[in-house]
């Protein structure tokens, strides 16, 4: 029986490397498509590749990924299907709150559209990039820095529910839900969208209103570059990365009211110390955090910039439609 | 109106997720411990640490919580159920 003990220890060993290794390579796979994903956002779609089905040229639609499902939309995860959704438009100023991030893992993506809203548009700028298709009531047209893409005048819904599942806007306006749509037409497909970082989307969003896009670990900045970047009035983010909790860097977390493996806006209204951050979910806003609580949870600076080198581009949130 | 609980709502990380008629969000996980924020739906916020098998109040039903496990870094996964430990208290029996 002692034999069978060991023999049994001994595979139970086995059986925990086995799980770490399996643990390190789905982690390998899992990074490396999010690499492959990044640098999608900066290409924009072949011409064949953005088609759909009913457009005038009758291709079939793909995004990058993956061919758009039946019947031809970009796929969607089980338990939610399209309805069709008529596009409305904002009723309301646009601001950091534009949009609320749904079922799905795209907080870089809601972060990236809010950190634009606030600091690059307005209503008529919203207007300009999502609009019906004047040719058929039943197309949105979404022009972005990364393309056009024409989309059927469907939205996901929850299945259990019949609600919008995705990205809304709180005063009820589906703009910012083809958006998003755009987003997952791009990849071909919305779980696509999932995990990622925000200054890639900002890019494929704006484009070259800004010449640089920055990303730069916390830790490697001092107290002085961190808040310039953060009260730079530009589009900024802040990601807080899923690592191996110890108890104190839950501590930190706890204190900051912060969600792991998580993104967020940098809010421009900073209160008297620290600074402020906007969670995607408009709900459950993290308290005012310092440069050393960045540090210390290993966070991710990401903003957009001009370089001196360049021609520099206006800003302004005033100039969109000039 | 209100939604009738399911009797087992999973918890996936990266969103918020629908729970009865409040919506719960995983803040950090440290299994067996988990951190939950959640939104009411009037609207009121309260996050905390939970134990795997202690209970939460959300929309008006007592959850517990069970099947804690670390996420996998990077990947939105389920890793924590909600069950029913006890139901709305202003919810009335079926004649039996």
């Amino acid at each position: 029986m002692e034999l069978v003990g060991e023999v049994f220890k001994g595979g139970e060993r086995m059986r925990r490397a086995a799980d770490d290794t399996a643990a390190t390579i789905l982690a390998t796979i899992t990074n490396q498509m999010h690499s492959l994903r990044r640098d999608l956002w900066t290409i924009p779609l072949t011409e064949s590749e953005a088609a759909v089905p009913g457009d005038r040229a009758g291709v079939r639609g793909t995004g990058h990924l993956r061919e758009f499902a039946v019947p031809g939309e970009p796929d969607l995860p089980p338990g939610f299907r399209y309805e069709p959704t008529p596009l409305s438009m904002p009723s309301v100023p646009i601001d950091i709150d534009f949009a609320t991030q749904g079922l799905l893992g795209n907080c870089y993506l809601i972060s990236a559209i809010n950190g634009a809203a606030q600091w690059e548009w307005d209503p008529d700028a919203i207007a300009a990039m999502v609009m019906e298709d004047p040719d058929d009531e039943n197309f949105v047209i979404v022009t972005v820095h990364g393309g056009t893409y024409r989309l059927p005048a469907t939205l996901p819904v929850d299945e259990k529910t019949g609600q919008l599942a995705f990205a809304t806007s709180p005063d009820g306006s589906t703009a910012v839900c083809y958006l998003e749509k755009a987003a997952a037409a791009h990849f071909g497909s919305w779980k696509d969208l999932e995990a990622g970082e925000p200054i890639y989307p900002l890019y494929w969003l704006v484009g070259d209103r800004y010449s640089m896009y920055r990303a730069e670990a916390a830790i490697k900045m001092s107290d002085a570059d961190i808040r310039a970047v953060m009260t730079a009035e530009r589009p900024t983010f802040v990601t807080v990365p899923a690592e191996d909790t110890d108890e104190g860097r839950a501590s930190v977390m706890s204190g900051l009211n912060l969600v792991e493996g998580h993104g967020y806006t940098v809010h421009r209204d900073h209160p008297s110390t620290g600074y402020k951050l906007h969670n995607p979910w408009r709900r459950l806003h993290p308290n005012s955090l310092e440069p050393r609580d960045l540090r210390a949870l290993g966070a991710g600076l990401y903003w957009a910039e001009h370089d001196p080198e360049r021609n520099p581009v206006p800003v302004a949130k005033e100039d969109v439609n000039t | 109106m209100t939604t009738e609980p399911a009797q087992a709502v999973e918890l996936t990380t990266g969103s918020l997720n629908n729970v009865a008629d409040a919506q719960v969000g995983i803040m950090i996980v440290d299994a067996p411990r988990i951190r939950l924020g959640v939104v009411e739906p009037d609207g009121s916020e309260h996050v905390e640490w939970y134990a795997e098998g202690q209970t939460l109040t959300a929309s008006g039903c007592e959850w517990r919580v069970t099947r804690v496990r670390n996420p996998t870094p990077g990947a939105r996964e389920t890793v924590a159920t909600l069950t029913v430990a006890a139901p709305r208290s202003d919810s009335s029996s079926p004649p039996s």
